[in-house]
């Protein structure tokens, strides 16, 4: 398969806030990986290790200090802002909180077709188009013209699921798409996002906290950890033979859901 | 008297009033726990779980129009006491801790004076008493260098080291309940860990119940001795870990168990539950989960199943528990 999103030595650094010194903060460190075409790259890590950072470096809403990014052949350093307008529909982003994703002063359909007319879709255009996203991702089209607060929030995330697909991406970059809704709304969402993969041959990278979920649905697994990828390979490689220590303690974690390790069996030997 | 209970909830009933509008956020639930016992109350958000854990302590907002039923702690009806007692109890008998620790330490206050506090003022300990009390209950909680930690102010700490210094507190008057309302939920894999194993330690160690308040399916069933599962304001399963996990009765249950992601799924569809948590505003008439059970019939549209006992331990709220889920479209 060829790759479709190639991330060289990306390093980020923040210039740390302060009055009297400065310290920077160094949030991704060196970190380089390939995406191939109709992959799901899960990314997963602690809260601050850089999941984020990374996700808004790839798509260049935050530009890198140092490292370089190719989608295909083409180097997204080089790219002038004038050529992002463009680019932009190829790549798309869902975030964590689809509470705040939504203009709440807009009916849905307003932030829908915001992209479309963007490229130029005529009325009609735009209503066909709506009218098929919502079918696909289950919302009544009889809806669309509620205002987001009317929905719930596995709705809401379906919405901006609908929007991110209006523009026909190649890839979307999932920051945590499930992590706040409802574990009984978490499933089907998931069941959507790999039934439009399939329809659209997408490219995933898909951000989480949760190993069990990036253990599902991956193809390609990278560990990041204080802003280090610590490991990354073919999912199977990475579940059965994991190499690195802390890849070893997230898959042995007695919390998740799959552990039949019993807390007698560890509370002796942890230290509390 | 048979087995000793510590707390019985019976058929507790909470309503708010908001923009006029009356919100049954608790329907009539029972509820009982044990000496020493980790009791897990699971649910999504608006279940109603973190209602009931503060009608326990009184603490509800002003805008409960109606609390109804009775809780029973060590023979007492909490919601029948005065203000005074109750005032005496929280902090003593039962204490509560929460999800964001930062919430609830005051940041200009130094650690170790906000966890003296609670032991003067139930204890009536001197300040050099408590000073020693609060460094034997921050070695206890595995906070490193007590001594120092006591004159930290809490920006000082990391978030996992906030919420030890809130269990701290909570257990420094060794009180025979422990609320905990989703405490480990924003905190990170590692963390997480650390703070289920200082939970399940305590238990052990003092015979302290723990009422563990999340939707965290996993801690749930490394922690818990018995679960009881709540949606829109009922319970509709308790059981003790082993029962409920090997055999769910409720179909909400077993969608709610099935719907879990992990690698031994990879290939397959995940099972999820059509339709979206109903709205405390309006719950459905009947059995509350009926718009999204595969079993549904006429029956759980008209009447709401009561809570019985299927076997020793385990009750559950169906018409049809157990039922093969898939005889129905």
């Amino acid at each position: 398969m060829k790759p479709l999103l190639r991330v060289e030595n990306l390093t980020k650094i923040y210039p740390g806030s302060g009055i009297i010194k400065r310290y920077p903060v160094k949030a991704l460190d060196n970190i380089s990986f390939t995406v191939e075409e109709g992959d799901i790259f899960g990314l997963v890590g602690e809260s601050g290790s850089g999941k984020t950072t990374l996700a808004r470096c790839i798509l260049f809403l935050e530009p890198p200090t140092s490292g370089k990014v190719y989608y295909g052949n083409l180097c997204l350093n080089d790219v002038a802002w004038y050529q992002w307008k463009k680019l932009r529909s190829r790549m798309q982003i869902i975030f964590q909180d689809p509470n705040s994703a939504l203009n709440p002063r807009l009916p849905i359909r307003r932030s829908l077709e915001e992209g479309l007319i963007n490229l130029g879709y005529s009325r009609k255009q735009r209503n066909d188009t709506i009218r098929k996203l919502l079918d696909q991702v289950g919302i009544p089209y009889n809806q669309v013209d509620w205002y987001p607060y009317e929905f719930s929030g596995g709705q809401k995330q379906r919405i901006i699921i609908a929007r991110a697909l209006s523009m026909n991406p190649k890839f979307i970059v999932l920051d945590e798409p499930v992590s706040n809704l409802d574990v009984s709304i978490q499933a089907g969402i998931i069941n959507l996002l790999m039934d439009l993969k399939k329809e659209f041959n997408l490219t995933y990278i898909f951000i989480s906290h949760d190993l069990d979920l990036i253990a599902y649905l991956s193809t390609k697994i990278g560990v990041l950890k204080g802003g280090q990828l610590v490991e990354v390979g073919k999912a199977e490689e990475v579940l059965t033979h994991p190499l690195h220590p802390y890849t070893r303690f997230l898959l042995e974690n007695p919390l998740s859901f799959h552990s039949r390790i019993q807390p007698w069996e560890t509370l002796s030997k942890e230290t509390i | 008297m048979g087995t000793e209970v510590l707390l019985e909830i019976k058929d507790l009933s909470v309503e708010f009033t908001a923009h006029q509008r009356r919100i049954p956020a608790v329907r009539g639930i029972d509820l009982t726990i044990l000496p020493g016992q980790f009791h897990a109350l699971v649910g999504e958000s608006g279940a109603g779980k973190t209602v009931t854990s503060l009608s326990i302590l009184r603490l509800l907002p002003p805008n409960v129009t109606s609390l109804r039923g009775s809780i029973k702690f060590n023979d007492h009806d909490l919601l029948q006491l005065s203000e005074e007692v109750m005032r005496n109890l929280r902090g003593r008998e039962i204490s509560m801790i929460f999800q964001e620790p930062a919430k609830y330490l005051n940041p200009s206050l130094k650690a170790g004076v906000q966890v003296m506090e609670s032991i003067r003022y139930h204890m009536g300990y001197s300040e050099k008493a408590a000073r020693e009390r609060v460094c034997e209950l921050f070695e206890k909680v595995g906070l490193s260098d007590p001594e120092l930690a006591i004159d930290r102010y809490p920006h000082e700490f990391s978030v996992g080291m906030k919420q030890r210094v809130m269990i701290a507190m909570a257990i420094s008057c060794n009180p025979s309940l422990l609320i905990a309302d989703e405490p480990t939920t924003s905190l990170d894999v590692g963390v997480q860990r650390q703070i289920i194993h200082l939970l399940l330690d305590l238990q052990r160690s003092s015979k302290m119940a723990i009422l563990y308040i999340t939707h965290d399916l996993g801690i749930v069933r490394y922690a818990a001795d018995v679960i009881s599962i709540m949606y829109a304001g009922k319970i509709i399963e308790s059981a003790p870990k082993d029962l409920l996990f090997t055999s769910p009765l409720h179909p909400y249950t077993r969608l709610l168990l099935a719907s879990i992601p992990s690698r031994e799924k990879r290939g397959t569809r995940l099972q999820g539950i059509p339709g979206t948590v109903p709205n405390p505003e309006d719950i459905p008439p009947g059995c509350a989960f009926h718009p999204r059970c595969p079993l549904a019939q006429q029956k759980c549209k008209e009447n709401v199943p009561p809570l019985v006992r299927i076997e020793a331990g385990h009750r559950c709220a169906c018409f049809f528990p157990g039922k093969e889920l898939r005889s129905n479209p």
